[in-house]
């Protein structure tokens, strides 16, 4: 974002003069999937760099709005703004979610913050078998496999989805909490 | 297990229900926090005798090996660090390889936990229920083509179209899951389908059923219709697809 010359946010694409933003949001408003940066750069026929800059144009209009942008990874889409859920949720005539199990939420977290991960991996946190966890989450949609790791027996790797984002009303996983105390540098933390 | 056992044991005040932990991590985490002690190796030896009593508690399951053999290894890594504290230290064990391994159960709890934390803060999001809507696909249409030729289904059929859903689906896991769907939004839902569409299909409906319970209640729900006589049920062929069709548009 830091830089201005020569990307302009409010650049006109090639899809009927209107800007680059709008032509974004056009197609994310009506799109019934995610739609990943190259492609939107593919059909506007601009830079993806310029989607990038829409795409922060976007967010920043969103702010206090209805709607809400998610990203997972290179993919978009709109969605209604979480604190909007009740309403949605009266329209639509859909009970909430039912809730998750600890066994769920823990190997869902490990999930989240170590994607991708396998399942010897989760095991080895969590010191229990993540089996009857992992099959909750993969048939809510939460989690899915994402591909296999180049080892011995060549493991299943599993991610979250865009499912999860919504479920946990999230915009990206950069929103997950505390994502900096996670992760490698957890010895500092001894309190 | 004898009764008595507990007796000697002194657990924490708050009384620990054994089969309740899921794993030896989560036990000895409980133990760490219930003495107030930190995560150190120190703190470890001090709540290995607790920790192995709480073992022998554990239910012997010959269907539970795993879960019992995961105690175990952690027992035996709490019992090495005890004898190390207990035993003095011969000159020769300061390589690295063995500081490491003083260190591992420590570590491990230390990750454990921060991942506990996460959970914990997920699941303050998920009750908060703000969740975001994806725009809705519009729903399949069932398929066109030449009208096929329908014979009305049994409830009997749908039955057996449910033990066949039931049984293609990954296994009950092992927490009974609470039910929030309840019958009457279920049935709204089967309706509003049914008026839209004229005709859908069991497995269309039961795609939109994240749980078991969801599926079973999604069943209900059809019975129900098809007794109060706003759906019929029917069928192209034997054990073929079972279509829930609006009475009167059949």
């Amino acid at each position: 974002m830091g830089e201005t010359q020569g990307r302009n946010v409010w650049a006109e694409s090639d899809a009927g003069g209107v800007p680059v933003w709008a032509a974004v949001e056009a197609v994310l408003f009506v799109a019934e999937r995610p739609v990943t940066v190259n492609e939107l750069a593919k059909l506007l026929r601009v830079a993806p760099d310029a989607i990038e800059d829409a795409l922060v144009a976007l967010g920043e209009r969103y702010q206090g709005s209805g709607l809400s942008l998610q990203r997972h990874g290179d993919a978009l889409q709109l969605v209604s703004h979480p604190r909007a859920a009740a309403a949605v949720q009266r329209f639509l005539g859909r009970e909430l979610s039912s809730r998750l199990s600890p066994a769920a939420l823990e190997t869902l977290a490990i999930v989240a913050y170590r994607q991708p991960v396998t399942r010897a991996q989760i095991e080895a946190i969590r010191g229990v078998s993540p089996d009857h966890a992992l099959a909750n989450l993969l048939a809510r949609g939460l989690v899915e496999e994402v591909g296999r790791l180049e080892t011995v027996g060549r493991p299943i790797l599993y991610s979250t989805t865009f499912e999860f984002l919504r479920a946990f009303g999230l915009n990206s996983l950069r929103e997950l909490p505390d994502p900096d105390e996670f992760g490698r540098a957890s010895r500092a933390d001894q309190r | 297990m004898p009764g008595g056992r507990t007796a000697y044991v002194t657990l924490p005040a708050d009384p620990i229900h054994i089969p309740g932990f899921e794993g030896p991590l989560e036990a000895l985490l409980h133990l760490l926090d219930a003495g107030e002690l930190e995560i150190t190796a120190v703190s470890l030896v001090a709540v290995t005798d607790q920790f192995l009593a709480l073992l022998s508690l554990l239910p012997r399951d010959t269907a539970k090996l795993d879960f019992l053999a995961e105690f175990l290894v952690v027992a035996a890594q709490l019992l090495l660090l005890k004898s190390r504290a207990l035993l003095p230290r011969e000159a020769e064990r300061t390589d690295k390889a063995d500081e490491l391994d003083e260190e591992t159960l420590a570590r491990r709890l230390l990750e454990y936990r921060q991942f506990r934390e996460a959970a914990a803060k997920l699941r303050e999001r998920h009750e908060r229920g703000e969740r975001a809507f994806a725009r809705q696909a519009p729903a399949p249409l069932p398929p066109t083509g030449p009208a096929p030729r329908l014979e009305s289904a049994s409830p009997a059929l749908l039955a057996r179209a449910l033990q066949r859903l039931l049984a293609s689906r990954a296994p009950a896991s092992e927490q009974p899951e609470v039910p929030r769907v309840t019958l009457a939004q279920r049935l709204g839902r089967v309706r509003a389908a049914v008026r839209a569409h004229c005709r859908v299909s069991f497995t269309w409906l039961a795609e939109d059923c994240p749980t078991r319970t969801d599926l079973i209640i999604t069943f209900l729900a059809v019975l129900e219709l098809f007794r109060a006589h706003e759906v019929v049920l029917e069928q192209e062929e034997l054990f073929g697809e079972i279509w829930v069709a609006a009475l009167g548009e059949a």
